[in-house]
């Protein structure tokens, strides 16, 4: 700890003010003279020079110079070089004194204390990459050369380091674009705006790239869903062919028995069960073929037609195949309105009605119901669907859309239901809306392009 | 049977196709159905050299296969035999390419896999109804060239006699 200083604190109040004024200076020159000035003033110095020097090097470059000539100074960055860098590296201020020295006359106002000439080198040490050394000389108001001249020294030193660093640093962020001009302290407000900007992008980018791996996810997806396809339709198409053979051989099997006379009851029974194996061997068929067929149009394997497309016929038409589903436990209720038939891919816009409506169903435990609304508004046509079912939490709407997205039970859902809805929206230039509420129920709002002919 | 045709009229039709469970498929319906004489390969090389020897009505080819694709096997048979009717054979992925190539090649029809029997059936009959008609053109033109041959040279005869 030092020692309170013995000296009055006039000069370091003196000093907060110059600070104060060095603050709001922008001009880096100015403010490396202003530097100089101050502590040739303060402690009374004829002579004064401001060094820098970088870390890693020993070469000195002139910051500011005063009272000496360019020759002089040159004398001093050579001469007195090794002294410079030892000042540089151990930190401390050094105080040569030049007995006998030639002495000039005191600056106006400060009395002639002492006739002993010295020279003190100040070292100001900054955290970057660089080091400052205030070289003073000619000192005419040299404070008493006690013990206590060092530490004063010093506590002077650090405060010029602040200053200084305070002042580089602002010189710094200004060359970065960062605008802090005017102002002591920065800007608070204009820091954070920046780091919210900086978050934002770093935001969007992560959001961006989200969308590029999904893409791709998409796109593999896609390719696997085409190859799978491919692959179960030719083994398909056997067993859907082979089928359709053995139907027609029993049959006429059937014929030749009957023709024969020798068709038994037990013969008869064993034929029928064949015939129905075959019936139920054929649906089975259709079913893998549909979901085939599902699956390709999803990954446009298909080009498919475009007809004239009555919407409330393919909604009814969708209700009636999911009957079972809803029967007496819900209401379905429609709130039709005038809306023209479209040009569409009928088979995919039905396929979206059976996912939203079977969802629907599954979604009501109970009893329910579920309300299918039409209406033209602008160039749109809009159809709900609403249910009065368990609704969505917030954290998987997110996700709806999503493929391989399913909270139901393995093996009952495959995820892909509503993301292929959306895929088909996307296709007829429409679009697919969700909003949910736990415990309330869900509606799924549908929009289609306004066919261009009708008004 | 449903045709009703003679035993030496019976047509007689080529599968090609790489996957033998296809070609034994088609060939095991059209033989309960039909009274066609169904030939199978599943080797297009093989099928071409039988077309080289013997009388084929109809070609059904698959589209894709490793050995060679199913237009260029077609457009081969053609080479060999222009009556022959053709039919191709495609899966959905490659639908796309092989419409673009059978109006290039000029094929009779397209069947998509998994086909639907009657809608084959009813394919091969219509392309051989064709083919038949084509034969029936042919010899009625043929008919034609000779009677205006003939009365070609009666013509000279009678300007011959008057002059």
């Amino acid at each position: 700890m030092q020692k309170p200083s013995q000296f009055d604190d006039t000069p370091f109040i003196a000093f907060a003010a110059f600070a104060r004024a060095v603050s709001t200076e922008t001009d880096h020159q100015r403010v490396l003279n202003q530097v100089l000035e101050f502590a040739m003033r303060f402690w009374g110095a004829g002579q004064g020079l401001l060094l820098q020097c970088d870390r890693a090097s020993t070469e000195f470059r002139v910051a500011a110079v005063k009272g000496l000539s360019k020759k002089a100074v040159q004398n001093i960055l050579t001469s007195q070089k090794s002294v410079l860098n030892e000042v540089k590296k151990r930190g401390k201020l050094f105080l040569m004194r030049t007995a006998g020295g030639t002495r000039e006359t005191p600056p106006a106002g400060k009395p002639a204390w002492s006739s002993v000439t010295a020279a003190v080198y100040i070292p100001l040490h900054f955290r970057e990459a660089s080091s400052d050394i205030l070289y003073l000389d000619k000192l005419v108001s040299q404070p008493s050369v006690g013990e206590e001249t060092p530490a004063l020294f010093t506590d002077f030193a650090v405060l010029l380091s602040q200053l200084l660093e305070r002042f580089y640093l602002r010189a710094k962020m200004t060359e970065l674009g960062v605008d802090a001009v005017g102002s002591q302290s920065l800007n608070v407000a204009e820091i954070k705006r920046r780091q919210a900007e900086v978050e934002q992008a770093i935001d969007k980018l992560q959001k961006s790239q989200m969308q590029m791996m999904h893409s791709e996810k998409m796109a593999a997806l896609g390719a696997l869903i085409a190859g799978v396809a491919h692959d179960i339709n030719t083994p398909l198409g056997a067993i859907i062919s082979n089928n359709d053979t053995v139907k027609r051989s029993v049959e006429k099997l059937q014929q030749l028995l009957k023709k024969a006379g020798g068709l038994s009851s037990e013969k008869t029974e064993t034929l029928l069960n064949l015939l129905e194996l075959i019936r139920v061997n054929k649906i089975a068929c259709e079913r893998i073929k549909n979901i085939v067929r599902n699956l390709r149009i999803y990954t446009s394997m298909e080009t498919v037609e475009c007809v004239s497309f009555d919407l409330h016929k393919g909604i009814d038409n969708t209700l009636r195949l999911i009957a079972h589903l809803s029967r007496d436990r819900i209401k379905i209720r429609k709130n039709y309105g005038k809306i023209p038939t479209l040009c569409c891919v009928a088979d995919q816009l039905n396929q979206v009605f059976m996912n939203i409506l079977v969802n629907a169903c599954q979604a009501i435990s109970g009893k329910g119901q579920i309300t299918i609304t039409t209406y033209p508004a602008g160039r749109k046509i809009h159809i709900d669907f609403e249910d009065s079912g368990s609704g969505i939490p917030s954290e998987h709407l997110d996700k709806l859309f999503e493929p391989g997205f399913t909270t139901k039970e393995a093996g009952k859902g495959t995820g892909l239901g509503l993301f292929i809805a959306s895929q088909i929206m996307r296709e007829h230039g429409g679009a697919i809306e969700v909003e949910s509420e736990v415990g309330k129920g869900t509606v799924f709002k549908l929009t289609l392009p306004m066919p261009d002919d009708s008004k | 049977m449903s045709e009703n045709e003679s035993k030496q009229d019976r047509a007689r039709i080529l599968i090609l196709d790489d996957e033998e469970l296809v070609t034994t498929s088609l060939k095991s319906f059209l033989e309960l159905v039909t009274d066609y004489d169904v030939v199978t390969f599943t080797s297009a090389e093989a099928a071409l050299a039988y077309v080289q020897k013997n009388h084929i009505d109809l070609v059904i080819s698959d589209y894709l296969m490793p050995e060679m694709d199913g237009i260029t096997f077609l457009s081969k048979v053609k080479e060999i035999d222009q009556q022959a009717t053709r039919i191709i054979l495609t899966g959905y992925a490659d639908k796309e390419n092989a419409i673009k190539a059978i109006n290039e090649v000029g094929l009779f029809q397209y069947v998509e896999k998994p086909w639907d029997n009657d809608n084959l059936k009813l394919v091969i009959r219509n392309g051989l109804e064709k083919r038949r008609l084509m034969r029936q053109l042919e010899e009625k033109v043929e008919e034609i060239r000779k009677a205006y041959g003939d009365l070609q040279g009666l013509h000279r005869e009678i300007l011959k006699a008057f002059a």
